[in-house]
């Protein structure tokens, strides 16, 4: 896991993505113990408050379950609300991209065109769509 | 503001109070009201010259103030200094760590300093975790080892409040690294003891650094300070609104809560603190504007565009 502190997105959210990400790609499954704060902020190099509001904050939309004296766990329901988060990241991914065609006066045709191009320069386009 | 020589025990860690210090007829800093909360870590942040330094100074009690007090751990510097020592240790920016001692020598060294105070157990703990090497001379250590063996000399009387002074001023990438993991593990080694974490006062030019590690952030600019904030509610709500003109018309009206604008033939770049959508709409309403996007700023963009503003305001923007 990884974060940029060059990027605007605040370090607690881009915490809290990519934890959702790790759940989604079932990195971790339900029942499984995370890195502890402390772990995790020497890890990333990070504050340790903001890890702890990052793991607060997954535990109220409950993908996290506090577990008494050893820490947090994945809940069971957070391979699909992980799922659920993710398509919606990927969305806003797309509303934004489709945003800066339209801010470049592109057409729909030549937008659709750039999504199949990047699409088939992915390096694991063939493998995914034969899937 | 206590009378008493004995500190007082604080929510706050540290407390500046209409604090200013002048040099001849140059006022360094200027009217400094701010306070940090114990458990917390702030970057203390400014171009060069800004007076960083100097507050801190005053802080740890090396420099009397023109004017106002400061507060740390709850005494009242330069006044209770003895009693601040016990509490607060400090790494100012060139450390002072003699180049011919080994690491344990330099241990020893502040151990006779501090007596009964200083905790072995912690300083064992915290150099096995640092990856130190206490057999080498100082002046054979890297520059990120020099700087893990001054934190450890800084926090072996087990201290609640941390000043750093430009820790990573030089580092490259790894030895920056080397730091903020050593940061990071001498401020939590209290937690392992079921205690709250450090209070941390750190400048720096590294804004990555600041981003990473600190709770709030305190600008300083000309001895003024700028704001000081969380960093996330900083980040989340400083935004850049970016307009393209109708026209390139001489005259744009910019909305409430503008800290800097700037304007290159149509395109008109607003970056305003405290965003909401009215600002946008009246961007939109007394503009003749033909597009309008809002982007997100990174703490490095958003301290350009604060000390930007007031470099640009005849006088300086409240807070």
């Amino acid at each position: 896991m990884k974060i940029d502190p060059d990027n605007p997105v605040p370090i607690f959210q881009q915490i809290v993505e990519r934890l959702t990400e790790a759940v989604a790609a079932g990195l971790y499954s339900p029942g499984e113990l995370i890195p502890s704060v402390r772990q995790q902020a020497l890890n990333l190099l990070v504050n340790p408050n903001t890890v702890q509001r990052a793991y607060e904050h997954l535990e109220r939309e409950g993908l996290l379950v506090s577990r008494r004296g050893s820490g947090m766990a994945v809940s069971d329901g957070a391979p699909e609300l992980a799922a659920t988060r993710s398509i919606a990241g990927v969305r806003g991914a797309f509303v934004q991209g489709i945003q800066a065609g339209k801010a470049a006066k592109l057409s729909r045709t030549t937008i659709d065109g750039l999504y199949r191009k990047a699409w088939n320069g992915h390096p694991q386009a063939d493998s995914e769509e034969r899937t | 503001m206590s009378s008493s020589n004995e500190p007082k025990s604080a929510a706050t860690a540290i407390e500046f109070s209409h604090l200013s210090r002048r040099f001849g007829k140059s006022l360094v800093v200027d009217d400094l009201t701010f306070s940090i909360p114990a458990g917390t870590t702030c970057g203390f942040i400014g171009l060069n010259g800004a007076g960083k330094t100097t507050t801190i100074r005053m802080l740890v009690g090396l420099l009397a103030p023109s004017s106002g007090r400061t507060m740390l751990a709850g005494c009242e510097m330069p006044r209770q200094r003895d009693a601040a020592k016990r509490l607060i240790g400090y790494v100012p920016d060139r450390p002072t760590v003699y180049k011919w001692m080994t690491g344990s020598q330099a241990i020893a060294f502040c151990k006779s300093i501090y007596g009964s105070q200083w905790n072995d157990a912690l300083v064992a703990s915290v150099a096995k975790s640092l990856r130190l090497d206490l057999d080498k001379q100082v002046k054979h250590l890297s520059k990120g080892s020099a700087a893990k063996l001054s934190l450890l000399l800084a926090i072996g009387h087990d201290p609640r409040v941390l000043i750093l002074d430009e820790p990573t001023s030089g580092f490259d990438v790894l030895a920056r690294d080397e730091f903020l993991e050593g940061l990071l593990l001498v401020n939590t080694a209290g937690e392992a003891q079921d205690r709250p974490p450090r209070t941390v006062l750190f400048s720096s030019h590294a804004l990555g650094d600041v981003q990473r590690l600190a709770d709030s952030v305190a600008i300083l600019h000309k001895g003024k300070l700028v704001l000081h904030e969380p960093v996330e509610q900083l980040l989340s709500q400083t935004k850049r609104i970016r307009a393209v003109m109708n026209e390139s018309a001489p005259q744009t009206v910019a909305p409430p809560g503008t800290v800097h604008e700037s304007r290159l033939g149509k395109e008109w770049t607003v970056t305003v603190r405290s965003f909401s959508a009215d600002q946008v709409d009246f961007i939109r309403g007394k503009n003749s504007v033909a597009q309008v996007d809002v982007q997100d700023l990174t703490l490095d963009e958003v301290f350009r565009d604060y000390v930007r503003g007031e470099l640009d305001a005849p006088e300086p923007v409240p807070v």
